[in-house]
């Protein structure tokens, strides 16, 4: 029994070449090519296909939109993203509607075709080339950076010194000392010192006092 | 504006009936309730009868002034039969001067009025017996300031009816023609230049000859009610409060719109302010204010009323260029913006997708020729496919990224990062250290867009492991440090002499000096951007030895 395929994308050159691609494989039939989303939410319905390759950028929506309602009527048909864009965001909306799925345009129409059959065993899955990166980096977000002078400042503050303490054991001036922990609040996110201190532990800050800008 | 409009206009024929119809009916049933004799019933039965000959035909143009006239006529004639100082018929004199006005308008007019004084004079003339002189003129003198007054209303409606009439998108579109014609030969014949930085540093230095200024700041308003500074002179950083919902001077010289002495220096984000004196002087155009100037020094009293108005007055001098450099400013980055994500769609569904394909047929090709050695070469062209829609990903992420206005330029440069460091093998270092305040979005885009194409310089030429950026904000002063580690500038300038060339011109435009040369400590590439003489680092004093390598600097 071959695996049904529906391509969507609104350029009839990329649909073409992934068709060869697919038809080239013993275990894949491409049932119907979409050009816009309507057609393809349509097509969906009337196909009933085990995988629908999708394009992000369409002329009348996005393949996210269209995604999200095949799936709602479709929860167990395998869906792959395709798109052309870089960021992680793109994963994560992919992830989001429910694809199973998600393959970058430079990737060889190999990658596509695997990605396909793997959609179609576990279409509830999700899986993508980048997905361990792209989650560790949302995990640990580029909190704020702090220079090495105001890391100082952060660690003098949590020993608990006043600013006039803190501008002896730095040599600066007590108005410097203060720009220094303005700045310091301001990218904590914070307005008194207790609060720039337990914003600084949650974002692991304090553990790390050289802080994490390097100088070359 | 006066177009063009057709000899017969619908609204114009429709207005000859509507105006005299009802002053028609009104002359009909004043002379019907009269006590009149007979003559006074013919008379409006003439007057009648071109009133309606009147009405049907065309008002505009020289045949309607001649049907006016040959109208006022008749009416005069009709007038001076009946009686002239109790003629019923008088009223009717307002239905020619309002046609008149609306459709020939203020001047050719006053013809009306004109004509049917003239007209009743010469007819009681005429008619031995007539009504005494000064009887009819005091009577028909009212009545011709009426029909003026008419002519008035009636060409003002007309300048009502032209402005909103349906060739009104045609007109919005002449009116923007005109205005960027002339913004053009403005923009050409400009003295000096529209940079708002540079009409505000002026505005300083000149300021500093006649008053005590030991610091001074002008600050515009950005988004979200937010001064930022855009010219300093005097020693930084600035630290002082310029939150618009504070106690301060420059806050109650942006709400007051007038200018603001206070006895200490200007209120700190942190702390008291110094003991001296502060003045704000709101920069104002009509009836908003869209900036301020604030000048502090140490010596108390030091900003008497003369003075002040001293300030004032060059304050008042430059808010129109001002205002105009950052209306300009606006403008281009809006333009600039819309054309990034025209060309982003246009590469994605062009090019992009063409290459795409290509892939797709290689990879079909290389399938279906397993085995032969052509497979080998193609495959190789495969990875070549591969590496340039990779790289027009990145081009295309450039293009769409810009400065989010809540986030800032810290947040954008590190998202960047990020990717770079997500997509290539390079080690990435971050190291920010923004000030509080905020850079003017246009700057801050250009610095980003600096930063991408030193980050795209690194990632394609560069063969380095490790990559450095270095952003440091002090407003109105910026630095930017793009290093890496690789091969250095030797090999890299050649190939990417054109990316050189497009951050120099950004950096003019921020009035900022580039530099490119080896980095200090080790191998590699090191790219410098300074805004405003770049922010100090500390402990050291202005951290630029003269260009070492060839390096290239854009004079500000």
């Amino acid at each position: 029994m071959l695996m049904k395929v529906l391509l969507v994308d609104d350029h009839e050159l990329i649909r073409h070449g992934l068709r060869r691609s697919f038809e080239r494989q013993d275990d894949f039939e491409v049932v119907a090519e979409a050009g816009t989303m309507q057609e393809a939410v349509r097509a969906a319905a009337d196909f009933l296909p085990d995988v629908v390759i999708m394009d992000v950028r369409l002329p009348d929506g996005t393949g996210f939109d269209a995604t999200r309602a095949i799936r709602a009527s479709h929860p167990r048909m395998g869906i792959v993203i395709l798109t052309m864009y870089a960021g992680d965001e793109q994963l994560f909306a992919a992830l989001e509607v429910g694809a199973s799925s998600f393959i970058p345009k430079d990737a060889p129409a190999d990658d596509v075709v695997d990605a396909a059959r793997h959609a179609v065993a576990q279409p509830t899955s999700f899986s993508a080339g980048d997905l361990a990166e792209a989650l560790r980096r949302r995990l640990n977000p580029t909190g704020p950076h702090l220079t090495p002078r105001e890391a100082e400042v952060l660690r003098l503050l949590a020993e608990g010194l006043a600013v006039s303490g803190l501008a002896k054991a730095l040599f600066i001036s007590e108005s410097t000392t203060k720009t220094h922990i303005a700045r310091l609040y301001e990218k904590l996110g914070a307005s008194n010192r207790t609060q720039a201190l337990m914003s600084a532990l949650r974002l692991g800050l304090l553990h790390n006092p050289a802080g994490q800008g390097h100088s070359p | 504006m006066i177009l063009p409009r057709a000899e017969t206009d619908p609204f114009l024929a429709r207005i000859g009936v509507v105006i005299r119809a009802p002053l028609l009916t009104l002359t009909v049933l004043l002379a019907a309730f009269s006590q009149s004799d007979l003559s006074v019933y013919l008379a409006t039965g003439l007057l009648a009868a071109i009133g309606v000959a009147a009405a049907l035909l065309p008002q505009r143009g020289a045949r309607g002034q001649g049907v006016r006239c040959t109208e006022t006529l008749v009416w005069s004639g009709a007038v001076v039969a009946t009686g002239t100082t109790d003629s019923v018929l008088l009223v009717y004199l307002l239905a020619p001067a309002l046609v008149a006005g609306l459709a020939a308008g203020f001047r050719s007019g006053l013809v009306i009025p004109g004509l049917a004084s003239a007209s009743i004079v010469l007819g009681n003339a005429a008619l031995d017996g007539g009504t005494p002189v000064a009887d009819y003129s005091a009577i028909a003198a009212q009545w011709i300031v009426l029909a003026v007054v008419s002519v008035q209303i009636g060409s003002w409606f007309r300048a009502q009816q032209t402005t909103t009439s349906p060739d009104e998108s045609q007109a919005a579109q002449e009116a923007a023609h005109r205005l960027l014609v002339q913004l053009r030969t403005v923009a050409r014949r400009l003295p000096g230049t529209l940079s708002p930085a540079a009409t505000a540093e002026s505005l300083l230095f000149d300021l500093r000859r006649d008053v005590d200024v030991e610091r001074g700041v002008v600050l515009v308003r950005s988004e979200g009610q937010r001064l930022i500074p855009i010219a300093f002179v005097g020693d930084r950083p600035l630290d002082w409060d310029l939150e618009l919902s504070a106690d301060t001077a420059i806050s109650e010289a942006w709400t007051s719109q007038q200018p603001v002495v206070r006895h200490r220096q200007h209120g700190r984000a942190l702390g008291d302010s110094p003991p001296g004196a502060s003045l704000a002087v709101p920069f104002s155009l009509g009836l908003r204010s869209f900036g301020v100037l604030a000048v502090e020094c140490s010596r108390p009293g030091a900003y008497t009323t003369p003075l002040v108005q001293v300030a004032a007055d060059r304050a008042a001098s430059v808010a129109l260029p001002l205002d105009t450099g950052l209306l300009f400013e606006e403008i281009r980055s809006g333009a600039v913006a819309e054309e990034r994500q025209r060309m982003s769609r246009e590469i994605h569904d062009g090019i992009a997708q063409e290459l795409v394909y290509i892939g797709y047929a290689l990879d079909n090709a290389i399938a279906e020729s397993a085995g032969r050695v052509a497979a080998t070469a193609m495959q190789e062209v495969r990875d070549e496919v591969t590496r340039v829609v990779s790289e027009l990903r990145m081009s295309l992420f450039d293009l769409r990224s810009g400065v989010d206005p809540l986030a800032g330029l810290g947040a954008a440069l590190s998202a960047h990062v990020r990717l770079v460091g997500a997509h290539t093998g390079l080690t990435v270092h971050l190291s920010l250290a923004e000030a509080t305040l905020r850079l003017p979005p246009t700057l801050e885009a250009e610095l980003l867009r600096i930063a991408q194409e030193a980050i795209a310089n690194v990632r394609k030429h560069s063969g380095a492991t490790n990559l450095w950026v270095t952003c440091a904000v002090d407003p109105p002063a910026a630095t930017l440090v793009v290093e890496d580690d690789g091969h250095g500038i030797t090999q890299a300038a050649d190939s990417s002499s054109f990316g050189l060339r497009i951050m120099g011109e950004r950096a003019d435009r921020l009035r900022g000096t580039l530099s490119v040369r080896q980095r200090p400590d080790g191998p590699g590439t090191r790219v410098e951007v300074q805004v405003c003489g770049g922010v100090r680092r500390e402990g050291a004093p202005a951290d630029s030895p003269p260009a070492a390598a060839a390096g290239i600097a854009s004079a500000p």
